[in-house]
């Protein structure tokens, strides 16, 4: 039994939802049709005057079934899905029964929305406690009354924070809000809702009292009016403007809260219904949903091997990205020994990790105690030997091959055969630094993101040589530290690096046929790239992007270099003209702190073309050039997955989540579509057009790569 | 076809619009009520030829709501006979009532008419009506969202009009206004606002502020430079990638008066004008009304301008007089661009920069003080136009005939 009824005396009915066939209860269309039934029993019997929905498991309800969705194909079905709920949780509101959620754990999604049709939530003070609407994530909104009762309760500006950020709020703040009634201890709940239930109570929502008006501002007040106007450009100065879910929220927001609550419901499952079915939801949930927990249930991990977690990490250069890397693995309890060039190196690496530690406190992201505890893991040394009985080693130097080969030869002896050696390269083959090691089966690359105590993606690079300890080890680390790994093969920039070349080569191209640099990053932008390409070129440094792209062209010409210009643009600007970057003030835009602007001298060196390619032109260069590279990769067996692609493309490099992925945009295009697009692009700007043997099999059958 | 002969022009004077502004306590309804009082007396006719009051109110709500133009109609003692209605065309509202009432007459559908505006900015602000526009998240995504204020640096960042282009212009606009107050030019067309106690509220323009150089206005923030940061500045690259970083330029000194006014014109056939005993001042030769892309929004004057002319059978040199309304500096710099007008033919007794916008009267008000001016030098054709919200502009052309 999934929902279990028990009498309380007095009137009172218990119903508690506990899902056996689950770890967690979850609105699943059988739990759905149980607890109506339940419901719907309490509301007819004439002996029950109230009922208490408690929840058997650690948390209340927490959400929906995603598999049900995703096998929804039309508008219509997906209003089917939702319409029996909403109908019962009208009974439930208007039946004369009252209810009562009293709330043990965590609501989250369709579990808020059961609690906010109840006349009154008692939810338990304890930490963990998370109630929210995370729909928007997924590209969704909710689709049983929480686009709507949520402003009701809670007011418009509020409301919009929760379901626009889809970020839960813990127990205190829902009772500020007005999300719960009260809170009380876990082991009260029951006695604390039958206690509101003995004061003689009307089982009236406040929505369905006459005059009813929200809290705080109306949507058709000057203040009202105000607040949406501002939330427009909000939300459309950031990539969040293109996806359809946050759009949605807001209309709903704004036209259902102007309504009396049944036609706002039926306006939310309007909506609803046509966010289910498409594309965009499907390739968000596929990527976000599916790929990212699959990759962090560690799909790729060998099977047999013992629990390799490390609990003492080296992690040798003390620089940005090593500093966050010792941060990260400190702060996820581990001990960790940083290795830098000298005393005084080794001091401010120590400096720059305590500096991450403040930072988080001051943000009231983590207590001054716990700060102190994570420094308290942190030693750093300067000299190697300092490092041995360390589990691993990650180094993270200088991206040049003559520091890091011997640095990794002598820490590989110093820790043992045992010890997994990894680096963080973005762009040298693992294969010759494992050469160097004494036990090259122990060498992986494990490729952070920048700032790495951040960024989700941990990029885990293998060769044919690494032993399954080592690779189960590094996939033990990224769970320690909460990220999402994506396993690939070694080759000339992995995937990640390679893939996102590809886009910034492409950059640099249209920059030399005299394309304004900034109508190429606006491009970009407004196709909901975080950060345009020639931007983030700048702050990579145009010399450092010379010596990327020398060391992906190493092994000969690719064939993503075909008409591709990047070479050319990075050494008449970085070595002729000596604008290196954002480091130096001066690089494809001038720079001023934060602050970019035109440099005058670019199209002396790219003269302007007259008239510059539309706009459209400009992002599917940009995209498809990622697309057909990240294709050449899952060919070439360097990614084992086309999901894997999506995943590392969204959480690695902001590629547009909306869109599904690097991959997955294909699907989003239609084959048909795609195919004769990337064809009229290989005729018009080159063979790094030409898509890969498979790619072009699918895209011939007009097929994308998830169909 | 019959002529749309103009009989006269009033107007009240622009009264700051702000509580302290000197016109804040009468109530718009007073306003109109004011100039259609003033072209009955100024004129003695027979209020009962007249088929319908028009008047521009932008933000028809509380006391602008509910057909201002009837209500003002009938408080002037107007007969019963006579009708009111209200166009809205945001800031084009009282140039589009001069239009639409030209417009029965040229058909045959009236014989005299009073076309006119009204908007008391300090108690009916601007968005008062609310309506799609703004918050609206779907329709905001359609029209691309741009504050006029965004879209007015828009245009003077893809012109590259600078800082002290803009303030020069500005600068020039008090200038001009205060040469034409000292001068008395707009003495014959003003009409006094009094109060309850029949004390004089108002009878000069409130709004100007002489001595403004560019250097004192150099000196004045950008006004527009937190909303850019609250989104906007990113959102317009959206339609515009060619912008890299939006320059702020305006401020409250080089950017249209938010001011208090109605003005009122009498408009009629030729043989009503007999009938009578009318002199006609000017005769509405053509007119036009445009769509422009709406969030850049400010720029369609010379696009309609062009189509009224057109029309007319003349062209931009034909033209003697120009009145483009002074919503923002830029707004005129780029029509003078576009269509080659000199400068000392556009507003050459000031602006709204100056003198102040009250949206929905401005355009009667450019109308009469267009007529004045042709009559004081003898000149024959004007041209009237008006950017406008959501992208839009509107245009008259105006012969003088006395």
């Amino acid at each position: 039994m999934i929902i279990t009824p028990s009498e309380l005396g007095g009137g009172v009915r218990l119903l508690m939802w506990d899902d056996p066939d689950r770890p967690v209860n979850v609105k699943s269309a059988p739990a759905v049709a149980a607890f109506i039934e339940a419901a719907r029993a309490a509301i007819a019997d004439k002996g029950v005057g109230a009922v208490i929905l408690a929840s058997g498991k650690r948390d209340f309800v927490v959400g929906g079934d995603l598999e049900e969705l995703v096998a929804t194909h039309t508008p219509e079905a997906a209003a089917r899905l939702t319409e029996p709920i909403q109908q019962l949780f009208r009974e439930m509101e208007t039946g004369g029964t009252l209810f009562v959620a009293a709330l043990g754990g965590s609501a989250l999604g369709g579990g808020l929305e059961l609690a906010m049709a109840c006349h009154r939530r008692i939810a338990a003070d304890i930490p963990g406690l998370r109630l929210g609407q995370p729909e928007v994530g997924l590209g969704l909104i909710p689709g049983a009354g929480g686009t709507q009762r949520l402003p009701r309760l809670i007011g418009i500006e509020a409301a919009a924070r929760m379901l626009l950020g889809g970020k839960p709020v813990g127990a205190e703040e829902a009772l500020r809000l007005g999300l719960v009634d009260e809170l009380c201890p876990p082991d009260e709940l029951i006695d604390r809702a039958r206690a509101w239930i003995e004061s003689g109570p009307e089982p009236v929502q406040p929505w369905d009292r006459r005059g009813f008006r929200l809290p705080g501002f109306q949507p058709q007040e000057p203040a009202g009016r105000a607040f949406f106007s501002g939330q427009w450009p909000r939300l459309h100065a950031t990539p969040a403007g293109l996806e359809a879910a946050p759009n949605a929220i807001l209309h709903l927001l704004h036209h259902g809260c102007e309504r009396t609550i049944d036609p706002a419901l039926r306006l939310e499952r309007q909506h609803f219904a046509a966010l289910v079915p498409s594309r965009e939801v499907k390739g968000r949930i596929r990527t976000l949903f599916f790929g990212v927990n699959a990759a962090r249930g560690l799909k790729d991990r060998p099977e047999g091997q013992p629990d390799r977690t490390p609990a003492r990490v080296a992690v040798l250069g003390g620089g940005l990205m090593g500093a966050g890397i010792a941060f990260a693995l400190a702060r996820a309890g581990a001990r960790v020994d940083l290795l830098e060039t000298g005393p005084e190196a080794a001091a401010a690496a120590r400096t720059r990790v305590g500096a991450l530690a403040e930072r988080a406190v001051s943000s009231g992201r983590m207590g001054a105690e716990s700060a102190g505890a994570l420094m308290a893991r942190i030693t750093a040394h300067h000299e190697a030997a300092q490092l041995a009985g360390a589990d691993m080693a990650i180094e993270a130097v200088v991206e040049r091959e003559a520091v890091k080969v011997p640095l990794l030869a002598e820490v590989a002896t110093v820790l043992g055969p045992d010890a997994t050696i990894a680096s963080n390269t973005s762009t040298i083959p693992i294969g010759r630094l494992a050469d160097a090691c004494a036990a090259p089966d122990a060498v992986l690359g494990m490729h952070f993101f920048a700032p790495a105590e951040r960024m989700p993606l941990l990029e885990i690079i293998t060769t044919d040589r690494t032993r399954p300890a080592a690779l189960a080890a590094a996939l033990d680390c990224a769970r320690l530290l909460g990220k999402t790994p994506i396993v690939v093969r070694d080759g000339l920039g992995f995937f990640t690096s390679r893939v996102v070349a590809a886009y910034t080569a492409e950059a640099l191209t249209l920059l030399a046929e005299g394309v304004a640099p900034q109508r190429i990053d606006n491009a970009a932008r407004a196709a909901g790239m975080p950060l345009g390409p020639l931007a983030m070129a700048d702050l990579t440094g145009l010399d450092t992007l010379c010596d990327i792209f020398a060391s992906l062209g190493s092994a000969g010409p690719r064939p993503a270099d075909a008409g591709a210009r990047a070479v050319e643009v990075l050494e008449r600007l970085a070595r002729d003209a000596g604008r290196t970057g954002r480091r130096a003030g001066a690089g494809i835009y001038d720079h001023e702190g934060r602050e970019t602007s035109l440099w005058p001298g670019l199209a002396d060196l790219f003269p302007t073309c007259p008239t510059p390619p539309p706009q459209e032109t400009i992002i599917d260069r940009l995209l498809l050039a990622q697309a057909i590279e990240a294709a050449r990769a899952l060919e070439e067996g360097i990614i084992g997955a086309a999901v894997d692609a999506d995943v590392a493309s969204v959480t690695g490099w902001g590629f547009p989540a909306r869109l599904g992925g690097v991959l997955g945009q294909i699907d989003m295009m239609g084959g048909d579509a795609a195919r004769d697009r990337i064809a009229a692009l290989a005729a018009e700007c080159g063979a790094r057009f030409a898509p890969p043997p498979g790619m072009d099999a699918r895209l011939r059958r007009g097929r994308g790569f998830f169909d | 076809m019959s002529e749309a002969l103009i009989f006269d022009a009033v107007r009240t004077p622009r009264g700051r619009g702000r509580p302290d502004g000197a016109l804040h306590t009468a109530s718009p309804l007073h306003l109109a009520t004011t100039v259609l009082d003033a072209l009955r007396n100024r004129n003695a006719f027979d209020a009962g030829a007249v088929e319908d009051v028009v008047m521009g109110c932008a933000e028809t709500a509380n006391d602008q709501g509910a057909n201002i133009a009837r209500s003002a109609a009938l408080t002037a003692g107007y007969p019963d006979s006579v009708g009111g209605c209200v166009v809205s065309r945001f800031c084009g509202s009282g140039l589009e009532a001069v239009n639409m009432a030209a417009a029965r007459l040229m058909a045959g559908q009236a014989d005299m008419m009073v076309a006119g505006g009204v908007e008391m900015m300090s108690l009916v602000p601007m968005l008062s009506t609310g309506g799609p526009i703004a918050s609206d998240t779907a329709f905001n995504t359609i029209s691309w969202l741009t504050p006029q204020g965004i879209s007015a640096d828009l245009i003077a960042t893809l012109e590259g009009h600078s800082r002290a282009q803009v303030d020069a212009f500005a600068a020039e606009s008090q200038v001009r206004a205060d040469e034409a107050i000292r001068a008395g030019r707009f003495d014959g067309s003003l009409v006094p606002v009094h109060a309850p106690d029949g004390a004089i509220l108002l009878d000069r323009e409130e709004y100007p502020r002489p001595g403004t150089t560019a250097q004192t206005l150099a000196g004045l923030k950008p006004a527009f430079a937190g909303m850019g940061a609250a989104g906007f500045g990113e959102t317009v690259k959206r339609r515009y990638p060619q912008v890299h970083r939006l320059e702020h330029v305006h401020h409250a000194g080089n950017s249209s008066g938010i001011v208090d006014g109605a003005a009122a014109l009498l408009l009629g056939t030729e043989a009503a004008g007999r009938v009578a005993g009318l002199r006609p001042r000017g005769r509405i030769l053509s007119f036009a009304a445009i769509g422009s892309e709406p969030s850049i929004m400010l720029t369609a004057p010379a696009e309609a301008s062009a189509r009224a002319l057109r029309r007319a059978g003349l062209g931009f040199d034909d033209i003697d007089l120009f009145e483009v309304n002074e919503a923002f500096a830029s707004v005129v710099l780029y029509f003078m661009d576009r269509t080659g007008v000199p400068h000392d033919k556009v507003n050459v007794n000031g602006g709204a920069i100056a003198l102040g916008h009250p949206i929905g009267a401005t355009g009667a008000i450019l109308a009469g003080t267009l007529l004045d001016e042709l009559e004081r030098r003898e000149a024959r054709y004007g041209l009237v136009t008006m950017c406008v919200g959501l992208g839009m502009g509107v245009a008259t052309v105006i012969e003088r005939l006395a």
